[in-house]
């Protein structure tokens, strides 16, 4: 880390802007015979060698998930469209907000808003990340990335088919059945029998109740939790290196 | 070492001790208590601490090993490192990825009573929104 940072020689325009603002803010404004006598004065402050900022301000990353395949990728800022590594399908990565009655269907790897108004019925969504406000009454509704339901949603469970799963703020959702995601983010308050593959957060004023099984876990300062709990990290498989005999056993297959 | 901003008592690494603590101060365990600590003040159980018994502490910091309930009046602290086995109960909870938590938590930070009714499909009233938030934005 530190011989990267002796590396970097990069000043961007973020760092220079903040070096003039704190600039600006530390020195009171001279008067002009201030200024005139320090235009005479020779700067005998010494120069540090090699100060170089190595920061620079990076797009962010976002994760897209296939939709014809499935495959998980990574695209660095906002764009319109863009391949799949994998099956090499065009993605729309087009963003949708939907305010009256779907009927017809819908593909993007983008987000798709469900406004309070919007009614989902017979329509077929497929999206990467789906803001869910309104209601789900018929169709179907396959997210790939993140399902946000927020306080106004109502949707059957039977047609949840989401990776991770968001309860926003001021939302109050109850699950019946046994509740199957990948990563959960409690905002609100979240009752279900749940069981996580990846890490669940119930985040400050968010409030898990139920039944909870999980690997990774974390309740940050505010967060409420009821529940019983079964978090057991995963332990690694430890590497088993080949014996002499099996190394020689795969050099006679080949 | 100065223990009078942290701990009062520190039991050491390499003590083991059968038997109930109780202290009205502060309490650090590094060591292995077989038994319940009843602790006023805040109590830290370090990395390698390994209990067997009840805590009743008003917060405690757990990085070490418990098996018992821990019940604290305030603040329930889990590092990534703590293995626990029992049942919690305290106002306020924090837990760190990593943690191995077998057990019953009641933890409310609110204070509220649960109003909300078991449904078989998620459900909810209002219909104002929260920020918008999300990897695009609305269009």
């Amino acid at each position: 880390m530190a011989d990267r940072r002796k590396k970097t020689k990069i000043v961007d325009s973020y760092v220079t802007l903040q070096a003039a603002q704190r600039r600006a803010q530390d020195r009171p404004v001279p008067t002009p015979s201030e200024a005139d006598s320090a235009a005479t004065r020779p700067d005998t402050s010494p120069r540090k060698p090699g100060t170089h900022i190595g920061r620079t301000v990076m797009p962010t990353k976002y994760e897209i998930v296939c939709y014809s395949c499935d495959f998980m990728f990574k695209i660095t800022g906002k764009a319109k469209n863009t391949y799949c590594p994998k099956c090499r399908t065009m993605l729309d990565l087009a963003d949708h907000t939907i305010t009256g009655v779907c009927t017809d269907e819908l593909v993007t790897a983008g987000r798709v808003t469900l406004s309070s108004s919007a009614v989902l019925d017979g329509g077929r969504i497929t999206a990467n990340d789906v803001k869910l406000e309104g209601t789900v009454k018929s169709g179907h509704l396959q997210v790939h990335h993140t399902l946000e339901l927020t306080e106004g949603a109502v949707i059957p469970e039977e047609m949840i088919h989401t990776r991770n799963l968001k309860i926003a703020a001021g939302a109050s959702i109850s699950f019946k059945r046994k509740a199957v995601f990948r990563d959960v983010d409690v905002f609100g308050e979240f009752r279900a029998n749940l069981w996580a593959e990846g890490l669940v957060t119930v985040h400050p004023g968010g409030h898990l109740k139920g039944k909870l099984h999980a690997s990774h876990f974390t309740v940050l300062e505010g967060g409420g939790l009821t529940a019983d709990v079964i978090v057991e990290p995963k332990k690694p498989q430890p590497q088993t290196t080949p014996s002499p005999a099996d190394k020689d056993a795969h050099e006679d297959k080949r | 070492m100065d223990t009078s901003t942290s701990a009062q008592t520190i039991i050491a690494a390499e003590v083991e001790i059968v038997g109930t603590i109780k202290t009205s101060g502060s309490i650090q365990i590094n060591g292995t208590l077989d038994g319940d600590l009843q602790c006023d003040g805040d109590a830290t159980i370090g990395k390698d601490a390994r209990i067997k018994g009840n805590l009743n502490v008003n917060s405690v910091v757990l990085a070490g090993s418990i098996t018992g309930n821990v019940t604290a009046k305030d603040r329930i602290q889990m590092q990534s490192s703590a293995r626990v086995h029992g049942d919690i109960k305290a106002k306020r909870l924090s837990v760190e990825d990593g943690v191995t938590f077998i057990g019953h938590s009641e933890v409310n930070p609110s204070g509220q009573s649960s109003a909300s009714s078991a449904g078989s499909a998620p459900k909810q009233e209002s219909t104002e929104s929260e920020g918008k938030s999300g990897l695009f934005g609305k269009k």
